[in-house]
């Protein structure tokens, strides 16, 4: 069996979700190949192709549509199949002729599925797959699903029209897009993201004893991650007399790293907030190891792959009880879920963390352990994917 | 001395926002005003003010061609060869750097009025050697927000700040931002409010205070305007079971403020709209109950100005210079930023308010507006600042 995945650019290094499923289906037998509009350097995992360029040179975009027509009428029926399903669909010839251009790599491939790696991979090829005669399978991740869909309603109404099979990574975001006009019949597979478990540095205590506590997010900095809700209760936190260094770990642009330092400027916290930049995945997991609180904030989740690595490694956990999160987290038996948007509920979430016994925390970060290792490893997400394919 | 000065107004634009230009068409009543600027994109120039070009950003002829007639003008050689070697190494920046020197020693001006902080790179030479009377305008984010989350920014000012001749500040609370940069008993900085053509502004006298109640803000979507808090504050309100409508111009198009409006349930009580011409801002207001200004930091809001002068009265956050513009419950009301259960307690106060309380707080704000912003105090302040500085020998 063949499966294109279609994505925005070849799987970084770090990105285990995607490669760990690559590998999974080439040892079950199964060929992937990748459809992306860049190929980084160094990706071997499978074979990449890109999508056909576009030129601002209108000399240099004439040529490419040449080449690109010329080698498509090889593929003629399939070149007709896919302009009378645009036609169906209403669309004028010149738009068929340009989407035809753009969707021009992926109507030469020979697939037996077509799996769009998130849902606005797929807009605009939404009838690709049967054009080439595959099924057509998706993903939602995340801001696909919570954001998008709001600046732009009703943009998926041709995909859940042409969707074969779809796959979630969370409850929560399946159900949105049932809301968003999925049908409920629409066959689907939730399979969450997985941790690489024997890739990860296991401390083998906790400890919360120390003078200051170490609390630790990773978010980029941007609205969605809520972190202007994380900084407002160590504020709270300050003010109680709490004694701790909140580390905040990734970057964004000059206009959120303008927000949130000034936020830490004007509630004076200099001192007890720092802004770490982006770090490797390497030295982010080095941080997470001395941290005793982990804190998601975030507005909404598709499912959170920080929160699942620092479960993994046992640490304790409060995040926002929101999107994907309380799917990812236990309430009270893996971590904890405060209120989205408060502040106030996320200070007494830590407090309350913080009086726990040191057996209690123990307990917990066993209990965390042990289900991230029974329940989202690697292995049994390799082998869901296989039966998303087969059965 | 005479009191008749040459002026250079330096925003690096000519597209001037309009309190420059409404600044600048009184000044050069009395005196030569010129712009300098890069963008030379311009609807509508101002009146007797002279426009001079430093090297278009948008286009490379009129680039060429400016820095070409300029280094012409100063009849030297080298100095021609000079700008035709940086032309040829399209080293942009130095010829523009250049452009600015040639036509500041032409005007001989009696001061440079610099618009923005970070327009001070640009004056390094004339700081350095101080050969021009530079004065700088402190006015929002650039002395308000940014040296205070960017050490190296805090560090260039405060090695500059003590050359500079002299300094305008919108409110004392960004002039008290400024001294944090640096201070000094010698350092001259005058605290100049907002002018508005206040006579063109009519207080309207058929204020209603409508139900639902009508609520407005009006800015550019960004995170200094504090409107998630606002909405958040719009979710007590629809908890609280007030009624209400709240729009924002300017928020349109803004991707957090949309997902919170949807995600706290507001769809129906919040309409996010594009920016608009003032004229209509100015109608908008006179049909509406009331004004929020929900922001974090400020350096003096002139939306909230505006608002007073047109008689809709004003809740705000106190947010930099607010609090010299409104008196709480005088004037109009202040809560405290990032707080929308104060804000929204505000507004049900304010909300069951009788008629004749807000008629004395419309009343007093226009007051207080007429006292303290009309363009001739500006225009009498700038004049003053000007003469105080050009007439104070440098250290």
């Amino acid at each position: 069996m063949r499966i294109g995945v279609v994505l925005s650019q070849t799987p970084g290094y770090s990105e285990t979700f995607f490669n760990s499923k690559i590998k999974g289906l080439q040892e079950n037998g199964m060929e992937v190949r990748i459809y992306c509009q860049s190929k980084k350097e160094g990706f071997k995992l499978c074979p990449a192709i890109e999508s056909p360029k576009v030129s601002r040179n209108p000399i240099l975009q004439a040529w490419y549509f040449l080449k690109e027509f010329s080698i498509l009428l090889l593929h003629l029926p399939v070149l007709l199949r896919y302009i009378k399903l645009e036609r169906n669909e209403g669309i004028g010839m010149i738009q068929i002729f340009k989407k035809t251009y753009l969707n021009a790599h992926l109507l030469k491939a020979k697939v037996d599925w077509l799996h769009f790696g998130f849902a606005t991979m797929a807009l605009g090829s939404e009838t690709v797959a049967k054009a080439i005669g595959a099924k057509m399978a998706v993903s939602f991740r995340g801001f696909d699903i919570n954001v998008y869909p709001i600046k732009h309603p009703e943009c998926y109404k041709n995909l859940w029209k042409h969707v074969d099979k779809v796959h979630s990574i969370s409850q929560y975001l399946l159900h949105k897009a049932i809301s968003l006009g999925l049908s409920v019949e629409s066959p689907f597979a939730i399979i969450t993201p997985a941790v690489q478990l024997d890739a990860l540095p296991m401390p083998k205590t906790i400890t919360t004893s120390s003078e200051s506590i170490k609390i630790v997010t990773i978010a980029r900095l941007t609205w969605i991650k809520g972190l202007d809700v994380a900084i407002a209760a160590m504020g709270i936190l300050k003010e109680k007399g709490i004694n701790f260094t909140y580390y905040i770990i990734g970057e964004g642009d000059q206009n959120y790293t303008e927000r949130y330092k000034f936020m830490v400027y004007e509630l004076g916290l200099k001192e007890e907030v720092v802004f770490c930049g982006k770090l490797s995945h390497k030295e982010t997991l080095e941080h997470l190891t001395t941290a005793d609180l982990y804190v998601q904030p975030s507005l909404n989740e598709g499912f959170c792959n920080a929160v699942l690595e620092a479960q993994a490694m046992g640490k304790l956990i409060i995040a926002s009880n929101v999107g994907g999160l309380p799917e990812n987290i236990v309430d009270g038996k893996t971590g904890w879920l405060f209120e989205n948007l408060s502040s106030e509920s996320l200070t007494q979430q830590i407090e309350t963390v913080l009086a726990l016994s040191e057996a209690d925390k123990k307990t917990i970060s066993q209990n965390t352990q042990k289900r991230i290792i029974e329940e989202f490893n690697i292995e049994k997400q390799q082998k869901e994917f296989i039966e998303f394919y087969t059965l | 001395m005479n009191n008749h000065f040459k002026i250079i107004i330096f925003d690096g634009s000519f597209q001037t926002t309009p309190f420059i230009n409404r600044l600048v068409a009184r000044l050069a009543e009395n005196h030569d005003v010129y712009i300098l600027g890069f963008n030379e994109k311009i609807h509508k120039k101002v009146k007797n003010v002279n426009y001079i070009p430093l090297g278009s950003n948008q286009n490379k002829f009129r680039f060429v061609s400016t820095a070409l007639a300029l280094s012409f003008s100063k009849k030297s050689f080298t100095h021609t060869s000079k700008t035709l070697n940086l032309l040829f190494k399209k080293r942009r920046k130095e010829v523009q750097q250049q452009n600015f020197e040639i036509a500041v020693s032409q005007i001989q001006p009696d001061c440079i009025h610099v618009q923005w902080p970070s327009l001070l790179p640009w004056c390094e030479g004339f700081l350095l050697h101080n050969t021009h009377k530079i004065i700088l305008s402190q006015r929002g984010s650039q002395t308000n927000i940014i040296p205070f989350v960017d050490a190296e920014n805090f560090e260039y000012l405060k090695k500059w700040y003590p050359k500079v001749s002299g300094f305008h500040s919108v409110s004392k609370s960004v002039s008290e931002k400024g001294d944090i940069i640096w201070s000094d008993t010698s350092k001259i900085d005058n605290v100049i409010f907002t002018g508005l053509p206040l006579e063109q502004m009519v207080f309207s006298n058929k204020y209603l205070k409508s139900k639902p109640l009508a609520l407005l803000s009006v800015g550019r979507a960004h995170w200094v305007k504090g409107y998630d808090y606002a909405l958040k504050c719009c979710k007590v309100l629809k908890d609280a079971g007030v009624s209400f409508h709240y729009t924002i111009i300017g928020g349109a198009e803004d991707e957090e403020l949309q997902y919170l409006r949807k995600e706290l349930g507001l769809e129906e009580l919040v309409s996010l709209k594009m920016r608009m011409p003032q004229e209509q801002v100015f109608e908008l207001m006179k049909s509406s109950s009331l004004l929020l200004v929900p922001s974090i930091v400020e350096g003096l809001p002139n939306v909230a100005v505006e608002a007073m002068a047109l008689g809709l009265p004003v809740i705000s956050t106190d947010c930099g210079g607010v609090t010299e513009l409104i008196e709480n419950d005088c004037t109009g009301w202040i809560v405290p930023s990032h707080s929308p259960s104060v804000m929204a307690l505000a507004i049900e106060n304010f909300n069951k308010m009788p008629l004749e309380k807000i008629h004395n707080i419309r009343l007093a704000g226009r007051k207080k507006v007429e006292h303290y912003h009309s363009d001739t105090q500006m225009i009498k302040g700038m004049e003053n600042l000007y003469k105080e500085v050009i007439q104070t020998s440098n250290p």
